[in-house]
């Protein structure tokens, strides 16, 4: 038996008005070009003042699936919506919804501060098109979800936040429809409420309803949606599972964020040294010549990859005792991730490699930038660095984008500080290459 | 709109009127006394300036005195009628765009509030005529379906002018300034002209029509102008229905710009 197609969206493009004025002015012309259809009107050009809130979108969706719609501020998500529950009307193409629809667009927003509870919920309840009916049977079911005890008698301007989003996401889940539109409304109420709202769209959906979500929370939309839709101005730029649209985003977010100009500036390291320049004999102690890192995947029965960093110096003077400091930064150079700092090494005078090992890095798959320093071990003063007045070595975690990963990759304020690294030195007789 | 729209329809129309009825007046003192003092302070104005001879009109059959009182308490639930739909529409704006749902229940709901209000302050000026001695009770059912007509040609007409009254803000002004020019076209405070220009202007003018011959029945129980009458309620049913289709086709567009 093949799944009833509840939504099918052709074509859909839709054209709003940047300014009042013209949204105003030609809100009259459309309204008596409805009545009187004349030829000088074309739906499929902007008039002056106009853009496309959306433009040519189109996808189908079958009973039991659930999508979710992502995409910036102003993609076009909230329209789409308003367009499937019949709000607006699409300038062209068109949608044809089989059954009913559930709208959640904003919880409680109709409620009459003066009446009770109850009085609210026949209100709410005829507002989502329930038939008096409907209502009756469904009472019980409304009064036990929104679960607001003796409250329910109580007038509603008394009911804090969380009790209205309950009262409101009670009526609107209980009128039998066959499809769910839920925009951005869990963000309200305590978590216990969210973890219910959410199962009992779950079970929904699994008894054959359709469910489409437009929302920002990455958790919510990929414990809620198989599917994904993303919007990018009004175009759909995306649709597919909704792990990978979910890392299309992340990733996307990381790509526009801005990019740190204090990567490329001094002073941001604390432990700078200063040379002395009436000491003649402060010349440095080492020149590095040439840096390089390189990642390698885990091997068999181990969590992690490691890196491996090399630096190519000529040592001036012998037995000086260094650390070396390796810092991970996310693209943005905002925030280290991940720091690690290495045992001393003895550098002898001459030619020689430097090999830096973080065994176990436990970054996600991206890109990264990495900085590094050599300190000197008993001041701590850093006398060579890297990327903190110059520019970064860029760093790629080669990987996969999974559904573990995208949680993780939302939570931007981990630090993961790795002590184990390991750094040798290895005497070079060949000529060192220009860095 | 199916069957079950319409029982929709209707039992939120209810939902509404009732919510509505509920607020109105809970801020205020006299509450629903405010219905009668308005039209009879306005009654009083001109029936004191007639008085104090400064207004000159010819003595009809009826003492002016509850000619002008009739009158006003017409126009005032004429105008009323003509002023809720936008109203109520405009106050109920935030909703358009986060439900789906019959615009018309919030007009209907408001026309009923605008008519309990009305009928109201329609039963106590009945019990004053009474008492004065004025109308009988045949005259006063008689009136009924010509003021139920005057009632519902300025619901058509204020729900017409709405769709646009809620884009531009212009059509409530020009609403409150036409009303006030309407109020001297039609014989409120002035006898019904019997000749001239000023019956054409009467003949041709439904409001005047159904006030007139509302008044003139719940006073005397006579129809002076029976196939005006007949024509200006036809008007009145007419206006209304294409002002209901008119806020339907209308409804989509409005959504995408007022909330």
């Amino acid at each position: 038996m093949t799944e009833k197609c509840i939504l099918e969206i052709k074509g859909v493009s839709q054209r709003f008005s940047r300014s009042m004025r013209h949204a105003l002015r030609y809100g009259v012309y459309d309204i008596f070009h409805q009545l009187i259809p004349s030829h000088g009107d074309r739906p499929r050009q902007l008039r002056p003042g106009e853009f496309w809130a959306l433009r040519d979108v189109g996808f189908t969706l079958k009973e039991g699936e659930s999508l979710g719609i992502m995409g910036n501020n102003g993609a076009g998500k909230s329209t789409l919506l308003k367009l499937i529950a019949g709000i607006y009307r699409p300038t062209i193409g068109h949608i044809r919804v089989r059954g009913r629809i559930g709208a959640i667009v904003e919880l409680g927003s109709a409620f009459a501060p003066n009446l009770s509870g109850r009085e609210n919920i026949r209100l709410q309840a005829l507002l989502h098109g329930y038939s008096p009916g409907l209502l009756n049977r469904q009472m019980d079911d409304i009064l036990a979800f929104a679960d607001l005890g003796d409250f329910i008698d109580s007038p509603v301007q008394h009911y804090s936040t969380g009790m209205r989003a309950r009262l409101g996401f009670a009526v609107a889940v209980h009128g039998d429809p066959d499809l769910l539109l839920v925009d951005e409304v869990l963000a309200v109420g305590d978590l216990s409420f969210q973890n219910k709202c959410l199962r009992l769209v779950e079970n929904f959906r699994q008894n054959g309803g359709a469910v489409v979500y437009v929302g920002h929370n990455p958790f919510q939309m990929q414990a809620s949606c198989q599917r994904g839709i993303i919007l990018d101005k009004g175009c759909i730029q995306f649709d597919g599972s909704m792990v990978s649209a979910i890392d299309l985003v992340l990733r996307g977010a990381e790509l526009t964020s801005t990019v740190d100009q204090t990567l490329y500036t001094k002073g941001q390291l604390p432990f700078q040294t200063t040379p002395d320049p009436n000491d003649a004999d402060d010349r440095p102690l080492f020149e590095v010549q040439r840096t390089a890192i390189s990642y390698q995947p885990p091997s068999p029965g181990a969590n992690h990859g490691s890196a491996t960093i090399t630096f190519t110096l000529h040592a001036h003077r012998s037995s000086v005792r260094l650390n070396g400091l390796a810092a991970f930064f996310s693209p943005q150079g905002s925030q280290a991730i991940a720091v690690s700092i290495s045992d001393v090494v003895v550098l002898t005078s001459g030619m020689q490699k430097l090999t830096m090992v973080v065994p176990s890095l436990p970054l996600l798959p991206g890109s990264y930038l990495v900085k590094l320093c050599l300190i000197d071990e008993i001041t701590s003063f850093s006398l060579w660095n890297l990327g903190w007045s110059d520019k970064p070595l860029d760093f790629q975690v080669p990987g996969e984008a999974g559904y573990h990963s995208n949680i993780a990759k939302s939570i931007s304020s981990k630090i993961f500080f790795t002590s184990h690294m390991y750094l040798t030195s290895s005497e070079r007789s060949d000529e060192p290459t220009q860095k | 709109m199916n069957n079950l729209g319409i029982a929709i329809t209707f039992r939120l129309s209810r939902e509404l009127f009732v919510r509505n009825m509920m607020a109105r007046y809970r801020n205020s003192l006299l509450g629903y006394l405010w219905l009668i003092l308005s039209p009879l302070v306005l009654a009083g104005v001109w029936i004191f300036l007639k008085r104090t001879g400064n207004f000159q009109i010819q003595e009809a059959s009826i003492p002016y005195g509850p000619y002008v009182v009739t009158g006003v308490f017409l126009w005032q639930g004429f105008s009323r009628q003509l002023n809720c739909s936008l109203a109520q529409l405009s106050a109920s704006r935030h909703l358009f765009s986060k439900y789906q749902f019959p615009w018309e229940a919030i007009v209907l709901a408001a026309w009923a509030e605008s008519f309990v209000e009305f009928a109201i302050s329609m039963c106590v000026l009945i019990v004053v005529l009474r008492l004065t001695g004025l109308g009988s009770l045949m005259s006063i059912l008689s009136s009924l379906p010509l003021i139920a007509f005057l009632l519902l040609l300025g619901s058509g007409i204020g729900l017409l002018a709405a769709p646009i009254g809620l884009l531009y803000e212009d059509i409530g002004q020009g609403i409150v300034l036409g009303m006030q020019l309407l109020f001297f076209l039609v014989p409120i405070v002035y006898p019904t002209p019997t000749e001239g220009i000023g019956l054409l202007v009467v003949e041709w003018n439904p409001v005047a029509v159904l006030l007139v011959t509302a008044r003139e029945t719940l006073l005397t129980g006579k129809v002076s102008m029976p196939v005006h009458a007949i024509m200006s309620s036809l008007t009145a049913v007419v206006l209304a229905i294409l002002a209901l289709g008119f806020l339907r086709l209308a409804r989509t567009h409005i959504a995408e710009r007022v909330s």
